[in-house]
């Protein structure tokens, strides 16, 4: 969780540096419907892996649904109404842990040319293969335990995969905006998008398996709420 | 006063005088209108003037355009001033300023004292000058007068000058002190200005070069806004001298046009109207910042025409293109008539086919193209557009006619070419190019042309393309064949030269660069693969059983739809016929049998679909308008239409012939394209069943019509008739064997039957020898005799055979197996496909190397209604190549002289882009820098991009940075055969491999070496040596790589090796790459299917099969950049990764890392690469 702290510090740091007339927005992303349950990983292809897992084996985090309903790993971000508004990047880093063969976190937000922290905390080789459409795709390999590289988007694009190709189950992804106003759905369900300045937006939460769903708010001083709900799509 | 006679006129003068008076006043009037039309754009409707002054509109609006152009700009150059620090210069200047002018009277004063400094300078520099002059003078005098007076010094003379120089010289020394002196006192006055004011100047200085292109736009600018300075230079009589308005022309020195029986060079007045031409647009970055800080940007090539800039600065009309508009002017490539300034008379063309929206422009009055105001962009870009009115559906010809009164001009020998149409002339300089960089109609063109055919029934010498090498001095023939890497019998046979003969130095020769094949399959062999009834139905309509064939259909069309009953006929004769003369090997079952749903799963793996499509859907589809929608996907017009489509083959060819054609494709036609997979047999029963169960069901259903025998005796007679009389016609049909025994046997028949006195002459020969033998006794000659005596043997009894086999053939089938001769005679089936008897048959088309050129008064457009337009006419020839006949039949055309050219199964844009080439094929004639000349190596790349295409080695990889059609298919990533060759800058193939393991690897792959994951197998062409050096050679060139390769060293120091087996381990290389048969710790064959995508390349191979130096320096650094996707990850090679292996240093580190890779595999076979290869030994 550590990646959405930093990206709440984030927008706090900007919203306190933005102009008095700002909101809030915040809600919860509600799971309608019957949480599908969470597919077991197959990790004989790198011992190492399996042997992390030994006790219980990983589960697939595709679809992760809380224990109140709501739906985890969902990004909010604000599509349209920050038009000709530019906002710098913050030069504290965003970080993205391999862990245990796993990404964490699995779904994350950052901005254009702020730096990335990739680090791996396992024994084995992870390579980092994250494939941008609008920037420069990369593909670092991390042989070691504790290795560090850190790299940045330069141009904002949501969402950003990132693969291993060593471990095809590995997966994760990126919201990577040219502004700070965005927030990923935790073990509560809820987000929060902090100083907004007063206006229209459109607000979208992008889940991987459920697609994107939008909304139309309006900020003016104080909080907006704005709840969303996926349903699980036929298989 | 004499009475003087008055002067008696057959006229009245006052009355004349009034005539002289309206004469006068037509004439003043006549002049206005003149002036007036040449100065107003000419338009003057009532007087059938139509607008031949358009230009000069055009002109009042690219200037009214420049000045928003140019003062945009000088808004553009005082922001970017002020960006880079002007307003901080200002300020600095005007405090200087403001303190010089404290010191006013002080800088005046010294100013004036260096001025005065100045005036004495130059006073005492001229002095000085003449001082020098007179002395210079009077030294030639004084030796003149020594040489008068004999070198004697002591001469009155002498002395006299000798005073004078000596006077001369000292004044001259005075005055150099003096203008010295004066020299320094005004530079030390100029510095003590200079002290007050230098810095001042200074700045201002930097200020005018900060300003110095907003100078210039804004003086262009005033130029053009001053109205007085523009109507006076724009003014009648006046305009000769420097007019903006005027007709600009560009001469191209090099590129001619006929006119009037000579060959002038064009002088291109298109730029007159034309006058945004070579306009750039402003960057993408610049375009943003304009934006940002409001600033006009005009858009060049986004303007209505004739405004709009050329497309394609980067390949045209710019001089830092390679085809400057200064060089080749506009309609060396474009046509038209290049002196022209009327729209319609310069020959512009419009396409009359399609159609389209159009509006009317409520400004200009003239109808454009429709654009979408929904789409936000162009709304921005076009805000005019909310302003049209209701869009109308029109082609360009009408919105033509109605703005600029469009006509279509017959008689111009060279109009404009459509826009669609444009890329035509590119193919007179680079038809050698297999590739075209901004044709790519041309490329799907050509590439077209040879998939048909066309080239084989028309000879067509932009098709077949030749290099030409100049004999140089001491060069042999062997030598010259073994630079190109072709066949010397091929070139002798080329360039007319006769066995053994040596070459001339200084000759021509002409080196193929495309070695065409006959399009269509063989039918030596056609009885075992089809039956007769599908032939028949196939016959009716190819394109009813495969909608996108090659084939074209010769029956039912517009000149013989309405003689079904002939038809039949015709159709069951050459049915009959090619299986009456097909030799009909046995084809057995199967060893095992097929699994049919095996063999799907199979055809999608191991690569079929790279080159065939199996498409039910396309055999459904009934209306020719979906099939054509359908056909638009690409992948029909593309990589995947190599090899036929294959839906429907149940219903064409039986199991054995499947079988045995999949197993080797070439055992049944040597010349296939269709390359050998090594499929085992099970594998090969199983694709065969798979194949077998797909059926056509409308072809199975379909009934035939019988066949007529009155009709068959008809036509035969009337075939019988072309050649005999009446009365003898009618006997000969009865005894029809002789006109037939030719076209049966094998290929050693047809030699004898296709050369009448053949045997006749090698039985003298026999003869000779045996008389030759009885002189000499020589066993050579016994041997010789008995050898050739044993063939004819052969040959003889096989004819005999023959002349049985056709005796025996019922009256009927005599009858069917002649009528089919000469239908294929008549149809020219022999050019697409190889039949006995046709061997030397020659192609029935007419040439179409200069079509392009021919006059349209030279086209035949018979009785139907289009446009009297070459490029029409060819499109109606394609569309329905019989329609010319439409209304002659049986009153001014016979059976016989009807139009035979079969219809192809083309859509619209496929026929657009035949067009495109055939008509680019002209008569042209070129200066001696025009054409793209090919050094041997440009020839090797061209014949290996040739081959490439020929191969379709592209369905399954990308080359180039094209292709890679079979990840189309549904192939799971990482499951599609590798990259080869990527755009510019990533990986190259003659770069990544060594040429001796390619060569090898080239002709005969071998199944899971080093991919063995992947399903799809490089196939077996069967190249010749020649063949795999070709594109060996071609990767080696196009990749820049070093050619003949040199091995590289290892370091097989054991500290440099253990370094990197430490750092291979390190990095867990074998995690997915193959090693010794394991990957993941695992053999292969336990590899769960789901894990085959992330296992990478086999490196045990790698030694003999990578380059090292790619290896370290290209590969390792920076996977992504060779192979845009790749799974190899990048290490940060050095102390990153491991600090302690070879002191951190990344070079040192990927040396030992790779000398370790490379060293993994003992290089058992070396010797065998040695032996044969002869990639690298030139
Ligand atoms: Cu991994």
């Amino acid at each position: 969780m550590q990646s959405k702290q930093w990206a709440v510090v984030a927008v706090v740091a900007v919203a306190a540096a933005l102009s008095a007339r700002a909101g809030d927005v915040s809600g919860s992303v509600k799971f309608d419907g019957e949480a599908p349950k969470m597919k077991k990983i197959k990790m004989d292809a790198d011992p190492k892996c399996a042997e992390m897992h030994a006790d219980e084996p990983a589960k697939s985090e595709e679809v992760v649904v809380n224990e109140n309903g709501t739906l985890k790993n969902v990004f909010v971000y604000v599509k349209t109404g920050l038009e000709g508004k530019t906002f710098d990047a913050p030069k504290e880093p965003v970080e993205i842990r391999q862990h245990g063969c796993m990404y964490s976190p699995r779904v994350f937000g950052m901005m254009a040319k702020q730096p990335l922290k990739i680090h791996n905390d396992d024994d084995t080789l992870h390579n980092v293969h994250a494939m941008p459409t609008a920037s420069k795709e990369f593909n670092i390999g991390q042989p070691n335990q504790g290795m560090e590289t850190t790299r940045t988007f330069a141009n904002p694009e949501v969402m950003v995969k990132f693969k291993c190709d060593v471990h095809p189950w590995m997966a994760a992804y990126v919201g990577v905006l040219s502004h700070p106003f965005f927030a990923t759905t935790g073990e509560d369900g809820k987000f929060t998008i902090k100083g907004l300045p007063a206006g229209e937006y459109e607000i979208v939460a992008w889940h991987e398996k459920f697609g994107e769903q939008s909304a139309k708010v309006k900020v003016a001083d104080g909080a907006v709420s704005q709840d969303f709900s996926f349903k699980p799509t036929a298989e | 006063m004499r009475n003087q006679p008055e002067t008696v006129h057959a006229y009245n003068i006052p009355r004349l005088n009034w005539w002289f008076l309206i004469a006068s006043a037509l004439f003043v009037g006549c002049f206005v209108l003149m002036i007036w039309v040449d100065y107003s754009g000419g338009e003057l409707p009532f007087l059938g003037l139509k607008g031949d002054r358009q230009w000069k509109n055009y002109q009042r609006e690219f200037y009214t355009l420049e000045k928003k152009r140019l003062a945009s700009d000088a808004q553009a150059a005082e922001l970017r001033a002020n960006e880079q620090g002007l307003a901080k210069l200002e300020a600095e200047e005007n405090q200087l300023n403001t303190q010089l002018s404290g010191k006013r009277d002080e800088l005046a004063k010294r100013q004036a004292e260096a001025a005065e400094l100045k005036v004495e300078a130059d006073r005492v520099m001229r002095e000085f000058t003449m001082a020098k002059a007179t002395r210079d003078e009077v030294r030639s005098f004084y030796e003149a007068a020594l040489e008068r007076n004999e070198l004697k010094k002591d001469n009155p003379e002498v002395q006299d000058w000798l005073d004078r120089v000596e006077t001369a010289n000292d004044r001259a020394a005075k005055l150099e002190l003096r203008n010295q002196e004066a020299d320094a006192k005004y530079n030390a006055a100029k510095a003590k200005v200079e002290e007050l004011v230098g810095q001042r100047n200074a700045i201002e200085a930097q200020k005018n070069r900060l300003l110095s292109t907003k100078t210039i736009v804004s003086k262009r600018l005033k130029q053009l806004s001053d109205s007085l300075v523009q109507t006076v230079v724009n003014a009648p009589v006046l305009e000769f001298a420097a007019a903006t308005y005027k007709v600009e022309q560009i001469v191209a020195e090099s590129h001619h046009v006929d006119v009037n029986f000579t060959t002038v060079p064009r002088v291109d007045r298109c730029i007159t109207c034309h006058k945004g031409i070579d306009r750039k647009d402003a960057t993408t970055d610049e375009k943003a910042w304009r934006a940002q800080h409001k600033i006009d940007n005009v858009e060049w090539s986004k303007l209505p025409q004739p405004l709009r800039s050329h497309p394609r600065l980067d390949l045209y009309v710019s001089d830092t293109s390679p085809h400057p508009a200064s060089k080749f002017g506009c309609t060396s490539c474009h046509w038209g008539w290049d002196r022209e300034t009327n729209f319609s008379r310069a020959g512009h063309t419009p396409h009359a086919e399609e159609k389209g929206l159009y509006v009317q422009d409520k400004d200009t009055g003239f109808w454009v193209p429709y654009a979408e105001p929904d789409e936000e962009e162009d709304a921005k870009v076009k805000p005019a557009a909310a302003t049209k009115v209701k869009p109308v559906e029109m082609t360009q010809r009408d919105a033509w006619e109605k703005n600029y009164h469009w006509e279509h001009q017959e008689f111009l020998t060279q109009p404009m070419r459509a826009k669609k149409y444009a890329e035509a002339s590119c193919l007179k300089c680079h038809n050698n190019q297999t590739h075209l960089e901004g044709g790519e109609n041309l490329d799907h063109g050509r590439r077209l042309i040879e998939q048909l055919g066309c080239w084989s029934c028309h000879k067509m010498k932009q098709i077949e393309t030749y290099s030409v090498h100049h004999v140089a001095e001491g060069e042999t023939f062997e030598e010259i064949c073994k630079l190109y890497d072709v066949v010397p019998a091929e070139v002798r046979k080329l360039n007319n030269m006769a066995a053994d003969a040596p070459v001339t130095v200084g000759r021509e020769l002409t080196i193929p660069i495309r070695t065409l094949r006959k399009p269509g399959p063989s039918l030596y062999k056609v009885a075992t693969k089809d039956t007769k009834e599908w032939t028949r139905k196939w016959l009716h309509n190819p394109a009813a059983f495969r909608p996108n064939t090659y084939m074209p259909r010769f029956w039912g069309l517009d000149n013989n739809k309405d003689t079904p009953v002939r038809n039949e006929v015709e159709i069951n004769a050459i049915t009959e016929f090619l299986f009456a003369v097909s030799e009909k090997p046995a084809y057995p079952p199967p060893p095992v049998k097929g699994d049919a749903a095996h063999g799907k799963q199979l055809v999608q793996q191991v690569g079929c679909l790279a080159c065939h499509v199996i498409d039910d859907k396309l055999m459904d589809l009934k209306p020719t308008k979906d099939v054509a929608k359908y056909l638009d996907k690409w992948e029909y017009r593309r990589a995947r239409s190599q090899g036929p489509q294959l839906g429907g083959a149940g219903s064409k060819s039986d199991v054995n012939w499947l079988y045995a054609w999949l197993k080797d494709p070439k055992q049944y036609n040597p010349k296939t394209k269709m390359p050998n997979l090594r499929l085992s047999d099970q594998e090969a029963a199983d694709i065969a069943e798979y194949l077998h169960s797909l059926k056509h069901a409308a072809t199975d259903d379909q009934k035939l019509d019988p066949v007529d025998k009155n009709e068959l005796d008809a036509v035969t007679l009337e075939y019988l008739q072309v050649t005999l009389p009446r009365k003898q016609a009618e006997e000969k049909i009865n005894n029809l064997d002789d006109l037939i025994e030719q076209y049966f046997g094998d290929e050693t028949t047809a030699p004898y039957y296709s050369d009448a006195t053949r045997l006749a002459r090698e039985q003298a020969q026999v003869a000779a020898l045996q008389k030759e033998y009885d002189e000499t006794f020589d066993d050579a000659v016994q041997k010789k005799k008995e050898a050739l005596e044993a063939s004819l043997k052969v040959v003889q009894e096989k004819m005999a055979a023959i002349k049985q086999q056709v005796a025996a053939l019922t009256p009927e089938e005599k009858k069917n197996v002649f009528l089919g001769s000469k239908l294929i005679s008549r149809l020219g089936c022999f050019a697409c496909h190889d039949i006995r008897g046709y061997e030397n048959a020659k192609p029935i088309g007419a040439e179409l190397s200069e079509w392009g050129s021919k006059p349209v008064s030279k086209l035949d457009f018979g009785l139907i209604e289009i446009e009297r337009d070459r490029i029409a006419w060819l499109k109606q020839k394609l569309k329905a190549p019989r329609s010319y006949d439409i209304g002659r039949i049986g009153i001014t055309r016979s059976p016989q002289e009807l139009l035979k050219m079969g219809k192809f199964s083309l859509t619209e844009e496929q026929m657009d882009q035949i067009a495109t080439v055939i008509s680019g094929m002209t008569d042209e004639k070129l200066t001696a820098d025009e054409p793209q000349k090919l050094t041997p190596t440009e020839h090797m790349i061209e014949r290996g991009r040739w081959m490439v295409k020929e191969l379709n080695c592209t369905g399954c990889h990308q080359i180039e940075g094209k292709g890679w059609a079979i990840r189309s298919t549904g192939i799971p990533p990482g499951m599609e055969p590798p990259m080869v060759s990527g755009l510019p800058g990533q990986l190259r193939q003659g770069q990544r491999t060594q040429p001796d393991w390619l060569f090898h690897f080239l002709k005969a792959p071998q199944t899971g070496q080093i991919r063995p994951w992947l399903h799809a197998r490089m196939p077996t062409f069967g190249l010749s040596d020649a063949e795999a050096n070709v594109l060996v050679k071609y990767f080696a060139y196009e990749g820049r790589a070093q050619f003949p390769y040199q091995s590289a060293k290892i370091n097989n120091d054991p500290v440099h090796l253990a370094a990197g087996k430490q750092l291979f381990e390190q990095l867990k290389c074998a995690l997915c790459h193959i090693v010794e048969g394991k990957a993941l710790g695992k053999p292969l064959s336990e590899i769960p299917e789901e894990d085959l995508p992330r296992l990478a390349p086999n490196l045990s191979l790698a030694g003999k099969r990578l380059q090292r130096d790619w290896l370290i320096n290209r590969w390792l650094p920076e996977p992504l950049a060779q192979v845009p996707g790749t799974r190899m990850p990048q290490f940060e090679y050095g102390a990153t990764i491991a600090p302690n292996i070879l002191g951190g240093d990344g070079l040192k580190q990927r040396e030992a890392l790779v000398d370790y890779v490379l060293s993994l595999a003992e290089h058992e076979d070396h010797a065998v690469n040695n032996s044969s290869a002869t990639a690298s030994k030139q």
